[in-house]
């Protein structure tokens, strides 16, 4: 076969991977960069870089948890690139990920009357400010799980942290979320 | 399996990450437990109100197009013949304005300040101390930057500080203080004054005579001025005339 046809080839078996996932891609992009404008950049380099790398891409591994990983992975680095000070953040979030774990499968596992409060009324508007709390770690594995639909093990390799911490950047990501919905309510009811 | 023992599971067994016997045992217990029943809906309600919400977005057709177009050989090659006269152009015309309007240039420190002031205003970053500065602190600034410069703070009404903390930008040191004013977030990043050295183009301005430097930095006002042996910064989504009368109203304290 001809290297054109190859190549050809190549491409037509990577979109075909790709299309069905461009716009889930394209919507985790834009809610995890800090500066909103980066999220293009962060895609097209995140694509070309995984079309790159295709062929050592292996045919029984998720192939959205791949492409996720490639961009979360630009898109850090464009953060990281835009403000020292978000690296600063995750790296003392990675050493309490151990405290984060345990807390959150401690016997308290703090489900009171508040988590009992109905959600359905919540405002967009108070999402997004809710969303503002988190950092990039916990945004990232609360996009992942909601935007991607990725399951805690992919999440794990997609940010090379344990399941463990999987599970526990999820629950307080979710947990900040809440308090900052309850917040704005009580402010809406006061 | 008891009430402990389902609400322990309740994030698992909602993200569907448990096994399937698992999660048998926990529905089994949500029929017979109203108590957790109603628990478990109202979570449920709230996962999906929240990834309802974050998974919302449209695909943009033209960004797709052109990653895509990037990826074809055989369109890609035909696709640099044909724009590489326009290519071209729009290089000359971008070598013409670079040359022409040497102004353009903006301050390093704009967009330094902009970054750990919009870190600030979405909560990535909050004050570390209130009150003197810790012991621990001091020691790792010594010789790098006084503790004086944790009090060069704005004396203009209708400044609140919120607390200090210490950010670094380029390696440089600065002291940063995490206030507001008419309810607006404001950031003020105090240096070593000879800290200019590090940022030749913040340099030049505040060397034109201006007792202070004013510049867009992103969507906020910065304003930059010389205080006694400091070089203060005052950024905040506030008119330039407010930024710099905040910036105006820092005092020497050494
Ligand atoms: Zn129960």
């Amino acid at each position: 076969m001809a290297r054109g046809d190859k190549e050809k080839l190549k491409a037509e078996r990577f979109l075909g991977l790709l299309k069905p996932i461009e716009r889930e891609l394209e919507v985790y992009g834009r809610r995890l960069t800090f500066h909103s404008e980066d999220a293009l950049d962060a895609i097209q380099n995140a694509v070309l870089r995984a079309y790159r790398a295709f062929d050592r891409y292996h045919e029984d591994a998720s192939f959205r948890a791949w492409m996720f990983r490639i961009l979360t992975n630009e898109i850090f680095a464009l953060n990281r690139k835009r403000g020292r000070i978000a690296k600063f953040e995750v790296a003392v979030d990675m050493e309490n990920w151990q405290a984060i774990v345990e807390r959150a499968h401690s016997e308290e596992y703090p489900y009171t009357a508040a988590s009992m409060e109905d959600f359905s009324k919540i405002l967009d508007e108070d999402l997004i400010k809710a969303l503002e709390a988190l950092n990039e770690v916990e945004k990232s594995v609360l996009l992942m799980k909601a935007v991607g639909g990725l399951r805690y093990r992919e999440i794990a390799e997609s940010l090379e942290i344990p399941l463990g911490s999987v599970m526990g950047y999820l629950f307080r990501a979710r947990q900040k979320m809440r308090n900052a919905l309850l917040r704005s309510q009580r402010r809406l009811e006061g | 399996m008891n009430c402990l023992e389902a609400r322990k599971r309740m994030q698992l067994y909602l993200d569907s990450e448990l096994e399937a016997e698992t999660s048998f045992e926990i529905e089994k217990h949500l029929e017979t437990c109203s108590e957790c029943a109603a628990m478990f809906k109202s979570e449920q309600g709230f996962h999906q109100r929240v990834s309802g919400f974050l998974s919302k977005g449209e695909r943009t057709p033209s960004l797709w197009e052109s990653v895509e177009s990037k990826l074809m050989p055989g369109r890609f090659r035909v696709g640099l013949k044909s724009i590489w006269p326009v290519a071209a152009a729009v290089l000359v015309v971008f070598l013409a304005v670079l040359w022409f309007q040497p102004k353009t240039e903006t301050m390093e420190l704009a967009a330094a300040a902009e970054e750990s002031h919009r870190a600030y205003v979405h909560r990535v970053i909050g004050p570390d101390f209130d009150g003197p500065v810790p012991e621990k602190t001091a020691r790792a600034l010594e010789g790098k930057l006084d503790t004086a410069a944790f009090y060069c703070q704005p004396s203009a009404a209708g400044f609140v500080s919120r607390g200090k903390r210490v950010c670094h930008i380029d390696d440089v040191p600065a002291a940063v203080i995490l206030g507001h004013c008419e309810g607006v977030p404001v950031s003020v990043m105090v240096f070593e004054r000879n800290a200019l050295e590090r940022f030749p183009k913040t340099k030049r301005y505040v060397g034109s005579g201006e007792s202070v430097v004013c510049s867009r930095a992103g969507s906020y006002q910065l304003a930059v001025r010389i205080v006694g042996k400091h070089l203060v910064c005052v950024i905040a989504d506030l008119s330039r005339r407010r930024v710099e009368e905040l910036a105006l109203s820092v005092n020497d304290r050494t």
